[in-house]
């Protein structure tokens, strides 16, 4: 019969809170790489610029097909084989032991982030008229100045709640990281439970805490998204 | 003066323009006049590089540029002396309707901001679209949003504007006030090609009727000319079916 424990509840909610500094940066930076790289891709793609966008094609598309986990187990094994050489090739003078693997998390969430928010932004391009294009280049604009004046400021609003939606995955996708050693958020709420095996107040404490970090992010975004709303 | 020679243009197997020239006097109001698919519209985007034609040279003034193989800065700077007027208006839906207008004078042709907002405000002003210069243009109507359009190429001061049917996708009420907004671009002496099916506008306002058909020019001349004593029976068969008979001669 499973019990329910407040002060162990309360224990894993802090030992969980005090690493969501972790999952906080994981999240961060995943979105940021997400947004800068998967709107390139997105650009690529739209643009159909020659060879590039058909690899980008074929590598978004067969990467949306492999889970996260499995992505991580492999580029944490892939670290473990080539970190050592990796530190010797450049001097590094870190001890391989030393070497932090939450660098294969950043790495496998952005990738992650990258292609699932490319497409989200693909998908607002696709959006704005063709005839926004020409009327740019009509009045004598560049490519460049019709995209960033006219066509970026129009994706934006459309591709808000989108990229909102990306961004809840990540956050709940940072506790995959747990997988490969990685304290954050899930890993650190279930310390206390090694000891009390109070395992069920343990996932909960973890429960509450991402649903209480995606409210926060979702209601700030959504003041934003607010003032998108002009035209 | 602008003279468009030989162009050519096909999309995919699919010959839309055969060798078509033109020339157009400066103050010229040239209207094109033709079953759709014949090729109008392809020739008007063709002038400023919308679409890429396969063969042919565009001059306007002094500047001669061919029109398949003209390089990116040949381009915009073709662009520069040209301004579209497009069917379904094609506003900025992120700015409002005097940054529509100022967008091209700023951005591309770098003149000093205030400099750009008065001359918008007076071309708002001529279209009589003052009271609506910092609406969005899904506040707009139709056409509310086409006079914005025809003030957007005017204050661009164009070597030559061309209309792409600025009528077609309006309600039927509106249509005669656009017109009568073109007629007013026209008395200012300003070079224009339209592609149109307004045959009393054509009429009333071109200098000089341009028939096309299957890609080809099958006959131009003075309204008068073209809709009163054509030669071609193309020409004669398409104007039946468009003028009621007894319209046919006035």
């Amino acid at each position: 019969m499973m019990g329910f424990t407040l002060n162990n509840f309360i224990e894993s909610l802090k030992s969980g809170l005090s690493y969501l500094p972790v999952t906080a940066k994981l999240t961060f930076t995943a979105v940021v790489f997400g947004i800068l790289f998967g709107l390139l891709i997105a650009v690529l793609r739209y643009y159909k610029v020659p060879v590039i966008s058909k690899i980008l094609t074929v590598f978004v598309t067969i990467y949306q097909g492999f889970p996260m986990m499995v992505a991580l187990l492999i580029y944490n094994l892939l670290f473990s084989f080539y970190i050592g050489p990796i530190i010797q090739f450049f001097h590094l003078g870190i001890e391989v032991r030393e070497a932090n693997n939450i660098i294969v998390g950043y790495f496998a969430l952005s990738l992650g982030a990258i292609t699932s928010m490319s497409e989200t932004l693909r998908g607002a391009l696709n959006s704005v008229e063709k005839l926004q294009f020409e009327a740019g280049y009509s009045i004598g604009l560049t490519k460049f100045q019709t995209f960033t004046r006219i066509i970026l400021p129009q994706i934006i609003p459309v591709a808000i709640p989108g990229l909102i939606n990306n961004l809840v995955g990540i956050i709940k996708g940072t506790s995959f990281v747990m997988a490969i050693g990685i304290l954050e958020v899930t890993n650190a709420s279930l310390i206390p439970c090694f000891r009390t095996f109070s395992y069920v107040e343990g996932y909960l404490a973890a429960a509450l805490i991402y649903w209480f970090f995606t409210l926060l992010i979702e209601t700030l975004l959504s003041v934003v998204e607010k003032t998108q709303k002009q035209y | 003066m602008i003279e468009i020679k030989n162009v050519k243009k096909s999309f995919g197997k699919h010959e839309v323009l055969k060798d078509v020239s033109l020339k157009v006097d400066t103050g010229d109001v040239v209207v094109i006049l033709g079953p759709s698919g014949s090729g109008k519209t392809t020739l008007l985007r063709c002038i400023n590089f919308l679409e890429r034609a396969d063969e042919g040279t565009l001059t306007i003034e002094d500047q001669t540029a061919d029109l398949h193989t003209a390089s990116s800065k040949e381009k915009l700077q073709i662009r520069k002396r040209t301004a579209f007027v497009f069917q379904n208006y094609g506003l900025f839906q992120n700015k409002t309707a005097i940054q529509n207008i100022t967008e091209g004078l700023i951005t591309a042709r770098k003149i000093p901001k205030a400099e750009a907002i008065a001359k918008a405000e007076e071309v708002l002003d001529w279209v009589g679209m003052s009271d609506k210069r910092d609406y969005y243009p899904s506040k707009l109507s139709g056409g509310q949003q086409q006079r914005i359009g025809i003030a957007r190429a005017v204050a661009l001061d164009p070597d030559v504007i061309l209309f792409d049917e600025p009528t077609s996708a309006l309600d039927p009420e509106l249509v005669g006030e656009i017109l009568g907004v073109i007629k007013k671009v026209a008395k200012k002496g300003i070079t224009m090609i339209v592609v149109t099916h307004e045959m009393s506008f054509a009429q009333e306002v071109a200098s000089k009727v341009v028939f096309m058909d299957g890609g080809v020019v099958v006959e131009s001349g003075t309204p008068r000319d073209v809709f009163y004593y054509p030669k071609e029976e193309r020409t004669k068969k398409f104007l039946e079916r468009i003028i009621p008979q007894d319209q046919y001669f006035i």
